[in-house]
C-alpha cells in the first residue's frame, strides 16, 4: 500500500478527501484499482496522465452488468474523449460510493438519464436541453427490460411513466421535477452504488 | 424573517446560477480557465465570509463539476482564504465551530438495506411493512426502557433489603405464567404499596409512566400519520400515480449488481413491473370508464361492512357465553384463551377471503375494508372479553388480566412465526398460479399490518398490569419480521418467482395502518383512562393496593405538595385523562396545517416549473425578435453595399449607423 500511497502527495490525498466522499482508505483504493486496469495500456505513464478508455471502462466488473455503463463513462469523463482519467475514475467512485449524500446522487442520476438517446430520434426531433424527454425514457426502458418490448408499447409504458410526474403536460421530465421526485424515494441512495472491485472477477 | 430567508434563497439561487453558468464556460473556454476560476472562488469566498470549511463543503456537495476541475478550484479558493485570512482565523473557527471539518454522519438503517431489494422486486407496498416493523420494534424498545428505568430498576434496587420470593423459576411457568412469572415483576400485583414508598413513590411513579408510555405512543403515530397523511394528500393533489412507473425506471436499477445471473433476474422483474404498468393503466381507465355502472356500489359497500360488523358483535357474544360459562375469568378458563386466539389470527384470513369476492372500485377500498375489518373484529372481541373481565373481576385482577394478555401475546408470537409462511405458500399455491391479484403477497400486504396492529392492541391494553409485556411484543415483530423475510426469500426460489404480481402504493398502506393504529390507541387509552378513574383496585394487589381508583394517588400527591400552585398545575394537567385527548386534538390541528403545508407545497412547484418555463419561452422570443431585427437590419444594408460602388460618402453614413 505504501507503494500506491507514494504515487499521490499528501496533498494530492488531503485534496481528495476533502473533495470527495471517500475516506483516505477509500482513495488508496480506488487508486490501487485504476493501476491494476490501466497497467496494460499505460503501464509507462504517471498516474495522472494514465487514461481508461470507454472500452476498457465498460468491460470493468464495477460497469459490465450496467445498462448505462457507456452514459456513466460519458458523463464522468472530463475531456468529454470518452475517456476516464484517474481523478475522473476517483469521481464516479466517490459518486457512486454509500456515503455520497442522496441530492449528489440524484444530479448525476439525472445526468446520465438526461440526453441519453441520441440515436433514437426521429430526424427533426433534438435532445431537449436541461430536461428529460419521452426518447430519454424509452431508451431508459428499452435498456432496463433488455430490449424486450417493441417501440409501441416503449411509447405506452414511457407515456405511462411521464404522464405520473409531468405537471406541466408537455411531456418532459426538468431537474426540478426529478430532484423532487426522486428525493422522496427512500431506497434510491442505497440502489445507487458501484462497490468497488478487487480485480479478481 | 420571510424577508431574511426569501433573500437568502434568491442568493443561493444565484450563486448555483453562477457556478454552473462557470462550470460550462470552463468547457467552453479552456483558455479563460484561470480567470473563471478565480471569478468562482471570489463568488464562494464572498458568499461564505471566507469560511473555508462552508466553500470546501459547497464544493463538494453542490458542484458537479469534474473532479479535476473542483480541485483547481478548491486551490483557488485556498489561496484567497489564506492570503485573507492568518492561520489564528482557523484557529478561532476550531474553537466556535469544532464540528465543521468532520465529515457528515453515516445514517445507520438495520433493516433498510434488507428491504431496499426487497422493494425493488415487489414494489414500495411491500417493504412498508417491514418499515412499519421496523418503527414500532424500536418505539416499544424505547418504551420498554422507560419502564425499566422508571419501575423495574428502582424497584429492584430498593426492594431487596425487604421482601423476596421463595418461588424458583420453572421452564413451565413461560407458559402458564402460574407460579415463579405471576410473583414475577411482570406482573402489576407483584408491585406492593408502603413497603418502599418512604424511598421511592411507586404508585405515583407507576401510573405517571403508564401516562408517559402512552405519550409516547401518541407523538409517534402523531408524527407517522402526519408524513404519510401529506404524502397522500400530495398524491392526490397532484392526481400522480407515483409509484410504479416513475420508481421503476429512475428508482429501482440497481448499480450494485455485478453478476449476469443477478442482472437477468433484473431484467425480468424490470419486464414484470412495466408490464404492470400498461395493465394498471389499462385497468384504471377500464374502472374509470365504469363508473357510472355502479350506482348502488357505495350502498353494497355499507351492507356488506355492516354484515362484518354484526359478525364481529356476535363472535364478541360468543365469547362472552364462553366466559360466563367459566367460573372465573381469569387463565384457567382456556376456552375463552383459545377461542379469542384462533378467531382474532384465523378470522382475518377469511375476512381476506371475503373480500376478494366482493367487487371494489380501487384497490385502496379493498385495502380499507380489509383493514377496518379486521380491526374491528379485534376490538370487538377483545372488548367483550375486558367488559365481561371487569363485571366478574376475581381477587388480585390486575394480575390475573396481565396473565390472560400475556397468554394471548404468546399464542400470537406462535402464529407471527407460523402462519406468514404457512398461509403464504398455501396461498401461492392455490391462487397464485391462476390468479395474479390475489397470491401469498397480496395476502400478506392486506393482512399483515391489522395482524401486527392487533399485538399492538393487546401490549396497549395490557401495559399497565402487566409492564414487562414490550418484551413480547419486540419478540413478536421480530419473529413476524424474519417469517415474512423467509417467506419472501423461500418464494424467490421459485422458478415463476418473477412473474407479475401486483404492485401496492406505500402511501395508501402506510396511511391506513397509522390511521388503525391511531383509532386503536384512542379505544386502549379509553379504556385504561376508565380503569385507572373509575374501577377500584383490589384490595391485596398492585401499587394501588386500599385506594378507592388509581387515579387518587395524582390526588394524595397534590394534596401533600400544595406549596407551588404552578407546580402543581402542571402535575394535573399531565396526568389529568384529558391530556391525553388534548394530543389527539394537537393530532388533528397538526394534520390539518399539514394539508394546507402540502398545497403549498404543490403551488411551489406549480409555480417554479412555470416560472422556468416563462423565463425559457421570454429567452426563447427575446432571441427570436433580435435575430429577426438583425435580418432586417441586413436587409436594409443590402441595397445600401450596391450603392457604395456609386457613393462611397453614403456608405461610410451607412456603416457609422
Amino acid at each position: 500500500m505504501g507503494g500506491k500511497q507514494s504515487l499521490l502527495s499528501d496533498e494530492d490525498l488531503h485534496d481528495y478527501q476533502t473533495l470527495t466522499f471517500l475516506s483516505r482508505q477509500e482513495i488508496l483504493q480506488v487508486l490501487k484499482r485504476f493501476i491494476q486496469v490501466t497497467s496494460t495500456s499505460n503501464r509507462h505513464e504517471g498516474i495522472f496522465e494514465r487514461r481508461l478508455s470507454k472500452k476498457q471502462a465498460t468491460k470493468l466488473a464495477e460497469l459490465r452488468e450496467n445498462p448505462f455503463r457507456e452514459r456513466i463513462v460519458e458523463v464522468f469523463s472530463s475531456h468529454r474523449d470518452d475517456s476516464l482519467s484517474f481523478e475522473d475514475f476517483l469521481d464516479m467512485m466517490s459518486v457512486f460510493s454509500e456515503h455520497a449524500p442522496k441530492s449528489v446522487k440524484v444530479s448525476y442520476a439525472f445526468k446520465i438519464y438526461q440526453g441519453i438517446n441520441t440515436k433514437h430520434r426521429p430526424e427533426n426531433e433534438v435532445a431537449t436541453s436541461d430536461a428529460i424527454d419521452l426518447y430519454d425514457i424509452k431508451e431508459i426502458i428499452d435498456r432496463l427490460s433488455g430490449k424486450q418490448f417493441n417501440d409501441v408499447d416503449l411509447t405506452k409504458i414511457a407515456e405511462a411513466v411521464i404522464n405520473e410526474v409531468d405537471l406541466r403536460a408537455d411531456k418532459k421530465i426538468t431537474a426540478e421535477i426529478f430532484e423532487y421526485f426522486l428525493s422522496n424515494v427512500p431506497d434510491f441512495p442505497s440502489s445507487f452504488v458501484i462497490k468497488l472491485s478487487d480485480g479478481k472477477t | 424573517m420571510e424577508a431574511q430567508v426569501t433573500e437568502a434563497v434568491r442568493q443561493a439561487g444565484n450563486l448555483q446560477n453562477l457556478v454552473d453558468q462557470n462550470g460550462k464556460l470552463l468547457e467552453r473556454r479552456p483558455q479563460n480557465a484561470d480567470e473563471i476560476y478565480r471569478s468562482t472562488a471570489d463568488a464562494l469566498s464572498h458568499e461564505f465570509d471566507q469560511d473555508y470549511s462552508k466553500i470546501s463543503h459547497y464544493i463538494q456537495r453542490k458542484l458537479d463539476w469534474p473532479l479535476s476541475f473542483k480541485r483547481l478550484l478548491l486551490h483557488h479558493v485556498q489561496k484567497d482564504v489564506y492570503d485573507n485570512k492568518g492561520k489564528l482565523d482557523n484557529i478561532a473557527n476550531f474553537v466556535f465551530d469544532p464540528t465543521a471539518n468532520i465529515k457528515p454522519r453515516r445514517s445507520f438503517h438495520i433493516l433498510i438495506p434488507t428491504i431496499a431489494s426487497v422493494e425493488r422486486q415487489y414494489g414500495s407496498g411491500v417493504s412498508a411493512l417491514f418499515h412499519l416493523q421496523n418503527g414500532f420494534f424500536f418505539i416499544n424498545l424505547l418504551t420498554l426502557i422507560v419502564w425499566l428505568a422508571l419501575i423495574i430498576i428502582p424497584y429492584n434496587v430498593l426492594k431487596s433489603s425487604t421482601t423476596s420470593s421463595n418461588l424458583t423459576f420453572t421452564f413451565a411457568s413461560i407458559f402458564t405464567t402460574k407460579d415463579y412469572l405471576s410473583e414475577s415483576n411482570l406482573f402489576q400485583g407483584s408491585y406492593p404499596r408502603g413497603v418502599i414508598n418512604d424511598k421511592y413513590n411507586l404508585s405515583l411513579i407507576y401510573l405517571i409512566t403508564t401516562y408517559i408510555y402512552f405519550i409516547i405512543w401518541f407523538i409517534f403515530i402523531t408524527i407517522r400519520f402526519s408524513i404519510t397523511y401529506k404524502r397522500k394528500v400530495f398524491n392526490s393533489i397532484l392526481s400522480a400515480k407515483l409509484g410504479i412507473g416513475f420508481m421503476c425506471t429512475f428508482a429501482r436499477c440497481d448499480y450494485t449488481i455485478k453478476s449476469d445471473k443477478e442482472k437477468r433476474k433484473h431484467i425480468k422483474a424490470f419486464q414484470r413491473q412495466f408490464l404492470d404498468l400498461i395493465g394498471n393503466d389499462e385497468t384504471i381507465e377500464s374502472n374509470h370508464q365504469n363508473r357510472f355502472k355502479t350506482c348502488g356500489y357505495k350502498f353494497k359497500l355499507v351492507i356488506t361492512s355492516l354484515l362484518h360488523i354484526v359478525l364481529a358483535i356476535g363472535l364478541g357474544g360468543i365469547n362472552w357465553l364462553i366466559l360466563s360459562s367459566c367460573n372465573n375469568p381469569t387463565i384457567d378458563c382456556s376456552g375463552s384463551i383459545i377461542y379469542i386466539a384462533l378467531i382474532n389470527r384465523l378470522m382475518p384470513y377469511c375476512i381476506v377471503l371475503l373480500t376478494q369476492i366482493e367487487h371494489f372500485k380501487s384497490l385502496a377500498d379493498k385495502l380499507n375494508a380489509v383493514g377496518f375489518r379486521c380491526i374491528f373484529l379485534n376490538v370487538s372481541i377483545m372488548l367483550s372479553f375486558s367488559i365481561y373481565f371487569f363485571i366478574h373481576a376475581p381477587p388480585c385482577y390486575e394480575t390475573a388480566y396481565g396473565q390472560y394478555i400475556y397468554i394471548l401475546l404468546l399464542s400470537d408470537l406462535f402464529a407471527s412465526l407460523v402462519f406468514p409462511i404457512l398461509f403464504g405458500l398455501l396461498f401461492d399455491i392455490i391462487c397464485g398460479k391462476k390468479k395474479r391479484n390475489f397470491d401469498g403477497i397480496n395476502l400478506h400486504v392486506q393482512l399483515s399490518p391489522p395482524v401486527l396492529l392487533y399485538s399492538q392492541f393487546l401490549v396497549w391494553l395490557g401495559i399497565y398490569f402487566s409492564p414487562l409485556i414490550s418484551i413480547m411484543i419486540l419478540i413478536n415483530i421480530l419473529f413476524s419480521f424474519i417469517s415474512h423475510r423467509l417467506y419472501i426469500y423461500i418464494r424467490s426460489l421459485r422458478s415463476d418467482s418473477y412473474k407479475r404480481v401486483f404492485i401496492w402504493n406505500a402511501h395508501r398502506l402506510e396511511y391506513l395502518i397509522y390511521l388503525l393504529a391511531y383509532i386503536i390507541l384512542i379505544v386502549s387509552v379509553t379504556f385504561i383512562v376508565v380503569f385507572t378513574t373509575q374501577i377500584k383496585p383490589s384490595e391485596n394487589c398492585g401499587p394501588f393496593r386500599q385506594l378507592n381508583v388509581s387515579y387518587e394517588i395524582i390526588e394524595i400527591f397534590l394534596n401533600e405538595y400544595q406549596s407551588s400552585v404552578l407546580w402543581i398545575s402542571i402535575i394535573n394537567f399531565l396526568t389529568s385523562p384529558g391530556f391525553i385527548y388534548f394530543l389527539g386534538a394537537t393530532f388533528i390541528v397538526i394534520v390539518y396545517k399539514l394539508r394546507h403545508e402540502s398545497l403549498a407545497e404543490k403551488e411551489l412547484v406549480f409555480i417554479r416549473d412555470s416560472n422556468l418555463a416563462n423565463k425559457k419561452k421570454l429567452r426563447e422570443k427575446t432571441v427570436k425578435k433580435l435575430h429577426q431585427q438583425q435580418k432586417n437590419k441586413k436587409q436594409k444594408r443590402k441595397p445600401v453595399k450596391i450603392t457604395r460602388v456609386e457613393n462611397d460618402d453614403y456608405v461610410q453614413r451607412d456603416e457609422q449607423l
